[in-house]
């Protein structure tokens, strides 16, 4: 574990400004969103900002919904990847509106329960492809509970006091590399088998592992990849990734943005 | 499993209520069934697709249950539904799922856990196992969603 | 480089690298270490610095450990002539000394006999140079005297005057080892002595640079190598012991069969063949050759076949196979094992153990004796001597092959490492270290930073922005409360009373006292107090003469109002926009915290000095004796134990953001305690209540009144390294007298005489964080750093002067590789007291002979030094060796010996008189080459009045203008100044 770095990556936060559809009166919450978060977390505690400021308030946490720029927020996703994936990085804050109108079709609000077992199995997805599942199966379930806790009340040294067993290649390297690639006109991201080392031993770098999922020959100079608000060097080798950029879920979640 | 989309294409060939829906590229296609159900009185449509997953390498079964007004039900009633389909086939234990992101759709759906699913079937490939290795699989996994295949068509 | 040395069955020596915190699996690899193909090698026996080791022919082969100082040696000629008349200077009489000689004039010397590659492994470094030195030699180097019988070195002189007809030069000449790291023979000269055994030890009770070697030769003598110094590694000459007598028949005894020492004292035992054991007893740094042998008790008096001496344990084999175990007692005053002749052996095991071997610090490294493989000892340490259990080393190499002899004693562990017994652990950190400084990193840690920065920023805008159209949204004053004690003075004691503090932004309350604007809030700093135990936080504020101080009961709660006192002087000097490339000044504390000190602020838009006793300052983490700054902002530092390190470059004490530095900083005091006691009538010397005269029975070196045998640290970073008190001298008569209690104290005046008593109690104690800003750079103990104020392309220069008074400069040092990457020396001729680095370009240094030398910097290999010819008739500048400073800017040198000043233009050649100042410490000069003074109080001189004398020689010195700073002085031991 780089421990600069992964201090860094998760006290990562984005500045956003958040409003209520339709009550323009209502003054905006300013505040500042963890990347490694999740909305679904969140959202709880932006609700509850805006009910202590005006009691007549009524919002049902089960029927509201996020959009930024007429685009719905997904609540599942880690913060960061949604903020990398939607916006260039401009100057300004990050303008979010709570709707209170009816969500489009196959859009659903989540709860922190429903949040946590899509959590959960996200982390068993990342432990398979790490090293077929035997890690996380063998850790105990309020070691999972505890993992799910320090993400909510955000608490590094809780968080990686159990996530390093995860991370610990001490006895063997990772089978695969669990990596997820979003791009701006695909609904769902891609994902597939990534070796570690290639065919002669040495390291795959982050770049040749996206050329190998996205199926292109190499990275255009046209093309960025984010992850954490930055851009990544493709040189990166991925085992690094792996371990040190990840988000809570174990997975290295990199958006490929094409430079207008 | 390779020969997913080969498979995946007799399975509907044969199967007719189940449609294929073609992805960007072959492994991301997958199958589609729709079928009506009834939860606690209440009538519902459940939505079932077999996606192939590439990090399991096997297909998995992602579902949603919404009601006739196309609203989806909520968690309560998905599990009352699974618990019938368990009650059906005796079994006290309901098969372990949960909601995330449809590999192909970028929308929530259930899936049904893939890890315990027995990888057998796939390894062999030999000619002389001539069923479509879909409906072999299904046979095992199906009825946790109340899927049975009709008889006699593949086997 | 410490290294274990092991001999396999081939005959191939092999050697582990000891390392406490290795990167990775390669820096600890085992390699061999051959010989040529002719040399078959059984044993070998190390010191830290030299291998010698034993082939089966009976020869000697020893190989020196590369080194960061050169091992040299001087050869010197005298070239001596006699005037006559007509042909002036010629050869001298027949009656006279010869042409060249020594000294003396006795021996002769003839200049072919040096022309050769003088002795296998040394080279000549330049040819003959002549001895120039000034107060000396005239300009060609030769000096007169009437004439050469009775001629000692005060008869000659410089100037050749009428009277004298003789005169003499000294040829000078280097020879330089350059054969580290390789086996070379060891005698040559003496092919005939074979040998059969090596010991190799006293490292601690001999001189710097000599070892105790002993070996036993095929004649079945016991012989010893004298003569062995650091720049003499072989010695000069074997000398014999007498034999061991038989105690009952008195008989010479012949068949001594092994030998073995202690690698810290002088404890040499070695076993006959028939098991029993002797001790060559009295060696000591005088008499190493010892004086007698002694036949002491074996474990059960059984037959020995093994042994190894460590410092407080020493084990043995018996030829039953069991393995036995006893502990040393030391008298710490003569340096010696005191139960020699009284051990009591415990067994530890029936058998397994065929060869075994100690380290300095009595760590066990053997081999086992069923499969021949290396084992260690776990567990040892002070409760449990004898370790639990031998456990075979997890490493890949050890087990293809089998060992035949192992020497531990070259290395100073004290405890078995972990990655020698699980290899897991140096894979983790070798992950770490695989990608510390590769650019994509590098990349990665500046966009984040970049990226959180500007989120901050925005948020920051934003609420600075909408919160003024927020009505209804109070201006919450944020303060902290806590409790502390007020430290005050009354009646000449020091009392402290219970106050409760409230601190916000702009004020620090105390309630019921005073209210003090934090803008005057300069300095915070902690202390420790011993009686009663406080942690202690002085507080300095503008305008006033003394601090503020609160006692805090723990640790933390004094941490956290330090942490609020220093943020707030943060913001104060983060609002005054300091310009980032101001001068700034660093300065260490006589409890080895460090502080930054602000010298310019922006006041709005243009930089503004402040006067030196208005300047804030932020303490820094971190335990040292000196600093010094220079050049893109570059800061290394000394500890006590004379460790160097040096700042990383992106910590800045003006950010609070979390920049976490990993890096190790340790370092080790000795805390001294004296005991004292008073003479009372019938019942002799007896402790006393209270004090007298400031003095109380019980009394810290530096610290004052402390409770008897005080296990109280000042910070949580330190721990003790020792378990309890011991006396310096473990003697009866260690009590030193006086008949007052603030007069001198000696030893034994005469137990009766003298009416006070002390004696002095020692505990060693460590600092240790891991999360340290500072990081350690390798090399030898060091005394002093310079970092040059002045960029040279693009480095930075960085000097240092080593314990014994060697110039290092270090290479490649600059923002990016802030540790530099190699040592290379300067060479010197005569050790060097403090140094002065000129812009980037010269090094003037002071000799331990009070002389000036200086050269440019550009080649440091060239022995091209010039002395600075003061031409001082009367009056020589003299230096203490131990408390002087060199300092300066361009031509103009700044002198200081104890508290004097001098000031010496180099270019006019003019000394100035002494310039006396109460209680002048140090002396440095900053960028601008105005000078700094540390005494009782912080002086920086803007301006000297100069005034020469008549001779044109000497001047007066007065200090026109002055910054002065009369706050902090007392408590300071170190400055520095950019």
């Amino acid at each position: 574990m780089d421990y600069e770095v992964c201090r860094k990556v998760w006290d990562s936060q984005i500045a956003a400004q958040i409003t209520i559809q339709n009550r323009d009166e209502i003054l905006p919450f300013y505040t500042m969103l963890p990347r490694f978060s999740y909305f679904s977390v969140v959202l709880q505690d932006i609700l509850q900002f805006f009910t202590s400021r005006d009691n007549e308030l009524n919002l049902d946490g089960e029927k509201i919904w996020l959009e930024s720029k007429g685009v719905p927020l997904k609540m599942y996703i880690p913060i960061g990847v949604i903020f990398d994936l939607n916006n260039e990085v401009e100057g300004d804050t990050w303008h979010i509106v709570i709707k209170t109108s009816n969500a489009p079709s196959g859009y659903r609000t989540i709860n922190r329960e429903t949040m946590e077992q899509i959590y959960l199995q996200n982390l068993k997805e990342a432990d398979f492809l790490k090293r077929k599942a035997e890690t996380i199966q063998n850790m105990q379930i309020d070691e999972h509970r505890m993992l799910w806790d320090s993400i909510c009340n955000n608490h590094f040294d809780d968080f990686w006091g159990i996530n390093k067993k995860l991370m610990d290649t001490s006895d063997k390297m990772f089978d695969s590399i669990p990596l997820r690639v979003y791009e701006r006109n695909r609904p769902a991201f891609k994902q597939t088998l990534l070796n570690p080392r290639n065919d002669s031993g040495e390291l795959v770098t982050v770049g040749h592992a996206i050329c190998q999922l996205l199926a292109i020959s190499e990275i255009l100079p046209t093309s960025t990849l984010i992850s954490h608000g930055i851009r990544i060097p493709a040189e990166t080798p991925l085992i690094y990734a792996a371990k040190n950029l990840t988000y809570p879920d174990n997975f290295v979640h990199i958006c490929v943005l094409k430079n207008d | 499993m390779q020969d997913f989309p080969e498979e995946l294409e007799d399975f509907c060939g044969i199967w007719k209520e189940w449609k294929i829906v073609k992805g960007t590229v072959p492994l991301e296609n997958y199958g589609k069934l729709l079928k009506t159900i009834e939860i606690c009185g209440e009538i519902a449509i459940l939505e079932v697709n077999i996606v192939y997953s590439l990090i399991y390498r096997v297909p998995v079964l992602w579902f949603a249950i919404s009601s006739e007004n196309g609203e989806p039900v909520e968690n309560g009633s998905v599990e009352e539904f699974l618990r019938g389909c368990a009650r059906k086939m005796g079994k006290l234990v309901v098969a372990k799922y949960s909601l995330n992101e449809h590999p192909v759709l970028g929308l929530l759906y259930y899936n049904i856990h893939p890890c315990s699913t027995n990888r057998e079937i796939f390894k062999s490939s030999s000619p002389e196992n001539s069923i479509n290795k879909i409906a072999q699989w299904l046979s095992n996994y199906g009825p946790d969603l109340g899927i049975y295949i009709p008889s006699g068509i593949f086997f | 480089m410490e290294f274990i040395w092991m001999v396999a069955e081939d005959g191939i020596p092999w050697r582990m690298p000891i390392l406490e915190e290795p990167k990775d699996a390669t820096q600890v690899e085992w390699e061999p270490v051959p010989c040529s193909a002719s040399y078959s090698i059984r044993q070998i026996a190390a010191s830290s610095k030299t291998a010698f080791a034993l082939d089966r022919s009976g020869r000697i082969l020893m190989l020196v450990l590369p080194t960061h100082i050169a091992l040299r040696q001087k050869i010197e000629v005298y070239v001596n002539q006699r005037w006559y008349p007509l042909v002036k200077w010629r050869r001298p009489l027949p009656t006279d000394r010869s042409e060249y000689s020594d000294e003396s004039g006795k021996l002769r010397r003839d200049l072919e006999y040096f022309e050769d590659s003088p002795v296998d492994g040394w080279s000549w470094e330049e040819p003959w140079r002549t001895n120039r030195d000034p107060r000396s030699f005239d300009d060609q180097g030769w000096q007169y005297a009437i004439t050469f019988l009775g001629a000692n070195s005060t008869n000659w002189d410089r100037q050749c005057k009428r009277h004298h007809f003789v005169r003499r030069k000294i040829l000078r000449r280097h020879m330089r080892f350059t054969q580290h790291d390789k086996w070379i023979e060891f005698s040559p000269e003496d092919d005939s002595k074979m040998f059969v055994e090596l010991a190799c030890g006293g490292a601690e009770i001999m001189e710097d640079g000599e070892i105790l070697l002993f070996a036993l030769g095929t004649d079945g003598n016991i012989y010893r190598r004298a003569g062995i110094r650091t720049n003499i590694p072989n010695g000069t000459e074997w000398c014999q012991l007498p034999k061991i007598q038989n105690p009952s028949t008195n008989e010479e005894i012949d068949d001594v069969t092994l030998l073995a020492i202690s690698p810290t004292l002088g404890t040499l035992i070695c076993i006959t063949w028939d098991g029993k054991m002797y001790q060559r007893k009295g060696i000591s740094c005088a008499i190493p050759n010892g004086a007698i042998w002694r036949q002491i008790p074996t474990p059960k008096n059984r037959a020995v076949i093994g042994l190894t001496i460590g410092t407080e344990a020493i084990w043995c084999i018996t030829a039953d196979g069991m393995v036995w175990f006893a502990r040393l007692e030391i008298d710490r005053r003569k340096m010696e094992h005191t139960n020699i002749e009284e051990l009591n052996f415990q067994e530890v095991a029936k058998s397994g153990i065929c060869r075994i071997s100690l380290t300095k610090n009595d760590q066990v490294f053997c081999v086992g004796s069923e499969k021949e493989v290396m084992e260690v000892r776990t567990g040892i340490d002070s409760s449990e001597p004898s370790g639990k259990k031998f456990e075979v080393m997890k490493y890949e190499g050890n087990e293809k092959k089998r060992w035949i002899s192992i020497c531990a004693a070259s290395s100073n562990l004290s405890n078995i490492p972990k990655y020698l017994l699980d290899p897991r652990v140096l894979q983790a950190r070798q992950e770490i270290f695989q990608f510390k400084n590769t650019f994509w990193r590098k990349q990665i840690l500046e966009s984040l930073q970049i990226s959180n920065d500007k989120s901050w920023e925005i948020m920051k805008d934003v609420k600075i922005e909408k919160i003024s159209d927020d009505f209804g949204c109070e201006n919450v004053e944020r303060f902290r409360k806590i409790k502390a004690q007020l430290v005050v003075f009354g009646d000449g004691q020091r009392q402290m009373r219970s106050v409760n503090l409230r601190i916000s932004e702009a004020v620090f309350e105390i309630e019921g006292e005073r209210n003090i604007d934090c803008a005057m809030i300069l300095s915070s700093f902690s202390g420790f107090q011993r009686l009663p135990q406080k942690y202690l936080l002085h507080i300095l504020v503008k305008n006033e003469a003394q601090p503020i101080s609160f006692a805090f009961t723990d640790e933390s709660s004094r941490n956290s109002c330090q942490e609020i006192v220093d943020n707030i002087i943060r913001s104060y000097i983060t609002t005054s926009a300091r310009n980032s490339l101001g001068q700034s000044m660093w300065t260490i504390s006589n409890s080895g915290s460090v502080r930054w000190h602000c010298l310019a602020e922006m006041d709005p838009k243009f930089e503004k000095e402040i006067p030196l006793s208005d300047t804030r300052s932020l303490t820094v983490p971190g335990n040292f004796e000196s600093i010094d700054c220079g050049a893109n902002r570059l800061v290394w530092a000394v500890n006590f134990a004379g460790d160097l390190y040096s700042l990383h470059p992106r910590f800045d004490p003006l950010s609070t953001l979390d920049h976490t530095f990993e890096y190790r900083q340790t370092d080790e005091l000795r805390h001294e305690l004296y005991e004292y006691q008073k003479s009372a009538i019938f019942r002799g010397f007896v402790t006393f209540q209270g004090q007298q005269k400031g003095v109380s029975a019980w009394m810290s070196k530096n610290e004052g009144a402390a409770p008897q045998f005080y296990s109280g640290l000042a910070s949580k970073f330190w721990t003790w390294i020792d378990a309890e008190w011991r006396l310096e001298d473990s003697d009866e008569d260690s009590w030193e007298y006086s008949n007052e209690i603030d007069g001198n104290f000696e030893i034994g005046v005469g137990k009766g005489e003298g009416k006070i008593r002390r004696r002095c109690w020692i505990r060693r104690a460590k600092f240790e964080t891991n999360k340290s800003v500072w990081a350690k750079v390798e090399g030898p103990s060091v005394k002093v750093v310079r970092v040059a104020k002045v960029e040279n392309q693009n480095s930075v220069t960085v000097i240092t002067l080593t314990r014994d008074g060697h110039l290092l400069l270090r290479l490649g040092v600059n923002r990016e590789n802030f540790t530099g990457s190699s040592w290379s020396q300067i060479v010197t001729d005569s050790p060097i007291t403090a140094f002065h680095i000129q812009k980037h370009e010269k090094i003037w240094c002071i000799t331990t002979e009070s002389l000036i030398i200086w050269k440019t910097l550009v080649d440091t290999e060239q022995d091209v030094w010039n002395y600075l010819d003061m031409n001082l008739p009367s009056r020589k500048v003299v230096v203490t060796q131990k408390d002087a400073d060199i300092c300066g800017s361009n031509d103009i040198l700044y002198l200081r010996s104890r508290n004097v000043l001098f000031r010496i233009d180099s270019a006019n050649l003019t000394c100035s008189d002494p310039y006396p100042m109460e209680n002048l410490r140090q002396a440095v000069v900053n960028l601008q080459g105005q000078i700094c003074l540390l005494g009782s109080n912080i002086s920086i001189v803007n301006e000297w009045k100069v005034m020469l004398y008549e001779d044109k020689k000497t001047t007066i010195i007065q200090p026109r203008s002055m910054n002065r700073a009369m706050n902090f002085g007392k408590s300071i031991i170190c400055i520095a100044m950019y």
